[in-house]
């Protein structure tokens, strides 16, 4: 099967390993900023070498050609800069990036190489539990230096990029940028099946990480073929320690078979996983309920999304993989 | 939101009524400028005869600088020689860039002052210029996007 390429931050991640692996300079682009309407927002970051953008998007293609022309500035004079797209007055239609989007952007390029401190931090992120801090400087003469924590780890850098032993780079505390960069959410998949295929493409593309507990060897055939970031050969039970050690983001029970679907409601109710999604009819989740016993149930009501997904209407595995995305989109965009 | 600058009424006027937006049958010259990352394309016909620049028209779908870009050089341009036009196009292309601020002489194309703020979109105003430079030397495309950079 052709895997779809990796989006989201893990898309990123896997750009900047195989920028690293060239052993060439490259200029890293965080929006640290934004107001009114905008295609991105803070946190967001793209990889640009000197022929141009080589992962990331920060708008609709209408900002990435001045976006092009400041890398190859920050990588000539390896300085960091600030770029402020400001789209709010007419003359931006006219002269600038002719969105007309009336919003604003402010981004920071940073020249990175080698072993730079600040992308080392940033590939800790892909199988990281926790947010990475980080504080950049946006002005003056050490523009671009900063650090960057994640758990036990911390990493400091000079503006040209460069480790920095010092920890307090920053000249003035007012103009440093603070962002929080959320690790890719972790979606664990508990069963597989005809969908399993469709759903793992969708995973990949919006840039989530999948963990599929399935131990029956017909069901295993669909996780395998679709390429799941891990799989957990085992029954609910002997899987469960594996995971549960684990920030899971969100949990599908999809394995159907009502006896593996009850046992693994039961395993995710003891969470305190925030999305926990129910494949099968509105008649099937209150079966299970009722099966669980009152105490369970209560523990899951409010994250329990059964049916899962939004209601899109359609049949068949790829549209069930569609309204599975589309439900946990929403999740991770906070608009549940 | 910031007050609307008076460059920005010189290009949209010059981009609602282009002047000399059309076709010339007689051209001697012809040339077709195309930056197609972002889309511009500009056909551009030129009657040149005895070292003068007797008319130009020029007709295309691009964006609003390229037009209103079109636009003013047509009019500057008339009853010019050639090096007179690339002497104004290279000073145009110095002007945008911040390298001379000397406005004198350039008319309605001190509007695009604006673009030393946006170096991406100077490829759109100097679109027409390299497009009428190719023209009267005989190149059938102009263009003023680097594709192996991305425009």
């Amino acid at each position: 099967m052709t895997l779809a390429q990796r989006g989201g931050l893990l898309g990123l991640l896997d750009a900047l390993q195989a920028v690293r692996a060239c052993g060439e300079a490259w200029a890293l682009g965080i929006i640290f900023a934004t107001s009114g309407s905008t295609y991105q927002k803070p946190g967001v970051m793209v990889l640009l070498d000197r022929a141009g953008v080589r992962h990331g998007v920060i708008s609709g293609g209408c900002l990435e050609p001045e976006l092009e022309e400041c890398a190859r500035r920050v990588l000539e004079n390896g300085r960091a800069e600030t770029i402020d797209f400001d789209m709010r007055a007419d003359e931006d239609i006219t002269f600038g990036s002719g969105t007309g989007c009336r919003g604003r952007i402010r981004l920071l390029l940073l020249p990175q190489q080698g072993d730079a401190p600040l992308s080392a931090a940033l590939l800790k992120l892909a199988d990281a539990d926790d947010a990475m801090r980080i504080a950049i400087d946006i002005a003056g003469e050490t523009i671009g230096s900063g650090t960057a924590a994640l758990s036990d780890s911390s990493w400091a850098w000079k503006c040209d990029g460069q480790p920095f032993s010092n920890a307090e780079p920053f000249e003035n505390a007012f103009d440093v940028a603070r962002l929080s960069i959320e690790p890719p959410p972790r979606v664990l998949l508990l069963g597989a099946g005809a969908e399993s295929v469709p759903l793992q493409q969708f995973t990949r593309q919006l840039g989530w990480k999948s963990i599929v507990v399935e131990h029956r060897g017909r069901w295993l055939d669909f996780a395998q073929r679709a390429c799941a970031d891990e799989i957990v050969e085992q029954a609910p039970e002997s899987a469960a320690p594996a995971w549960r050690i684990r920030r899971i983001d969100a949990a599908i029970a999809m394995s159907h078979n009502y006896g593996i679907d009850l046992k693994n409601l039961a395993l995710c109710a003891d969470t305190d996983i925030g999305y926990i999604g129910l494949l099968g009819p509105a008649a099937r989740r209150d079966a299970l309920l009722a099966d669980l016993g009152d105490a369970t149930a209560a523990r899951l009501r409010d994250r329990l999304h059964a049916p899962v997904g939004l209601a899109l209407g359609g049949s068949g595995p790829d549209a069930i993989a569609l309204s599975i995305a589309a439900g946990l989109q929403r999740h991770f965009a906070g608009r549940a | 939101m910031e007050p609307k600058s008076p460059y920005h009424d010189i290009v949209l006027r010059h981009q609602r009524d282009p002047h000399n937006f059309g076709t010339l049958p007689e051209h001697t010259h012809a040339s077709e400028g195309i930056n197609a990352l972002c889309g511009d394309r500009l056909h551009l016909e030129v009657d040149y005869r005895d070292e003068n620049l007797i008319a130009l028209r020029f007709s295309g779908e691009s964006c609003a600088i390229t037009i209103a870009s079109a636009s003013i050089m047509s009019d500057m341009v008339v009853g010019q020689t050639k090096p007179a036009i690339d002497a104004m196009a290279s000073r145009f292309a110095r002007f945008i860039e911040g390298d001379d601020d000397d406005e004198k002489s350039l008319g309605d194309l001190r509007a695009f002052v604006e673009l030393r703020r946006h170096a991406a979109r100077r490829k759109c105003a100097l679109l027409p210029w390299a497009t009428l430079r190719a023209a009267l030397t005989g190149a059938v495309v102009a263009t003023t996007e680097n594709p192996s950079l991305g425009g």
